[in-house]
């Protein structure tokens, strides 16, 4: 090759190549700081307006991307938002067919507690509504926390209440998870009894027992009580069970009359 | 006058390649990446100028370009310079014997000068540590020197079709 020859030494373009080597060998042993220097001007005048784009460039793109993930997500949200639509509508479908079975109503009769029987232990109230507000005799009368009793006697501005505490009340109930039939009656104290339940039927501590609208007085699923206490006794053919009302007796206030009505 | 014998496209052609540089590592440079693999492109061009345009401008262009590339990383600023410049010279002279030379030849000096350049490189990087350098043309730089040698053939290959089909036009078909 003729670059490697002695004449080619004395050539332009070697002494071309000379001067460039040079100022390449000057850049490489420059103290740092000018070489910092020299960079920085360079870039400032080359790079940095494009980089200044290319930044943009890269944000745009984040922005793209951000868009198409909102993107998504919006579309994940109007589907579900149509799932639960649908499902909307069906619970609607689902309440109307349970309204239809049902076919009740409720007429709600708010009164207050205004006395209380005179005797130790008070197994009726009087309450402020009576015939003047609607009030019907074997009406169910109830509180916020569960079955109260059911009116006796209806007067034109009040009515007379006997509660479940009452030896005479009875209901019949179910045992709300194992639909378990019986009827609910005083106890000796504080408590009520859960009656003719067959020894060996499934009801536990803690069952929660409503009424089961046989009888007629008494609508369905209004909560009574839970049971608090469950007993076989061998002699006995029926099941002892206790049950804690939901509605304290000593402390009554206000109370609703509810009338069902056919739809 | 000095600047009536001056030669304008030669000056434009150079300042269209060096802004092709700044534009290639501003934006290029990493979506050009393909599995972690870099496209050369500064020293492509190197590589480009030398074989199409001599010695001369090879030499100049491979200082200027590996200014560009320096001043991205200046603790190490004229180390490319240094490596380009000679490239660029070493490619400048094969100009007149390869021009009409199959593309891959080309290539193949592409790919040669991407090893050299590397080994120069990361030889004096690590202070002369021969496994440390070895470890990274191994594996980077044989495989951005394919990848390279390959943008660099099909471009070579373009431009070629380009040149002949004008001097077809011209009338005149003859290689310059």
């Amino acid at each position: 090759m003729s670059w490697f020859s002695l004449q080619s030494l004395r050539s332009k373009k070697f002494q071309h190549l000379g001067i460039f080597l040079f100022f390449s060998f000057v850049l490489l042993i420059l103290p740092q700081r000018e070489k910092l220097f020299i960079s920085q001007t360079i870039l400032q005048y080359t790079y940095s307006p494009f980089f200044k784009f290319s930044q943009k460039i890269k944000q745009l793109s984040n922005v793209y991307e951000e868009n198409k993930k909102l993107q998504k997500e919006n579309v994940r949200l109007i589907l579900e938002n149509l799932r639960l639509e649908e499902e909307g509508l069906e619970n609607e479908r689902l309440r109307a067919l349970l309204d239809f079975k049902s076919q009740v109503d409720y007429n709600v009769i708010p009164g207050e507690v205004v006395a209380l029987e005179p005797n130790r232990k008070s197994n009726s109230v009087l309450i402020s509504v009576g015939k003047d507000d609607g009030v019907k005799k074997y009406l169910p009368v109830i509180n916020m926390h569960g079955l109260v009793g059911k009116v006796t006697e209806v007067y034109p501005k009040n009515s007379l209440v006997e509660l479940l505490s009452d030896p005479n009340c009875r209901i019949a109930a179910l045992v709300k998870r194992s639909r378990v039939h019986g009827i609910v009656k005083q106890q000796k104290g504080k408590n009520l009894g859960l009656e003719n339940v067959p020894s060996g039927a499934d009801v536990r501590y803690g069952d929660e027992i409503i009424s089961s609208g046989l009888g007629g007085v008494f609508p369905q699923a209004l909560r009574i009580g839970t049971v608090v206490k469950t007993e076989d006794n061998k002699s006995s053919i029926f099941k002892w069970i206790q049950v804690q009302p939901y509605a304290d007796f000593n402390c009554l206030e206000e109370l609703f009359v509810i009338e069902v009505t056919k739809k | 006058m000095f600047w009536n014998n001056v030669d304008y496209s030669r000056i434009i052609r150079g300042a269209l390649i060096l802004f092709a540089v700044v534009i290639f590592l501003s934006f290029f440079s990493e979506p050009l990446r393909v599995a972690n693999i870099k496209l050369d492109f500064p020293l492509f061009l190197v590589v480009y100028v030398g074989l199409t345009r001599g010695t001369r401008e090879g030499i100049v262009h491979g200082f200027l370009i590996g200014l560009l590339v320096d001043v991205l990383n200046p603790s190490f600023l004229g180390l490319n310079t240094l490596i380009k410049t000679i490239l660029g010279y070493l490619t400048g002279n094969f100009k007149d014997n390869l021009f009409l030379e199959p593309i891959y030849f080309k290539g193949l000096i592409i790919f040669l000068a991407l090893i050299a350049n590397d080994l120069i490189y990361y030889l004096i990087r690590s202070g002369f540590d021969l496994s440390a350098t070895l470890g990274i043309i191994f594996f980077p730089s044989i495989l951005s020197g394919i990848y390279t040698s390959g943008v660099g053939m099909l471009v070579f290959f373009i431009s070629q079709r380009f040149k002949l089909r004008i001097a077809f036009k011209n009338g005149a078909f003859k290689a310059e």
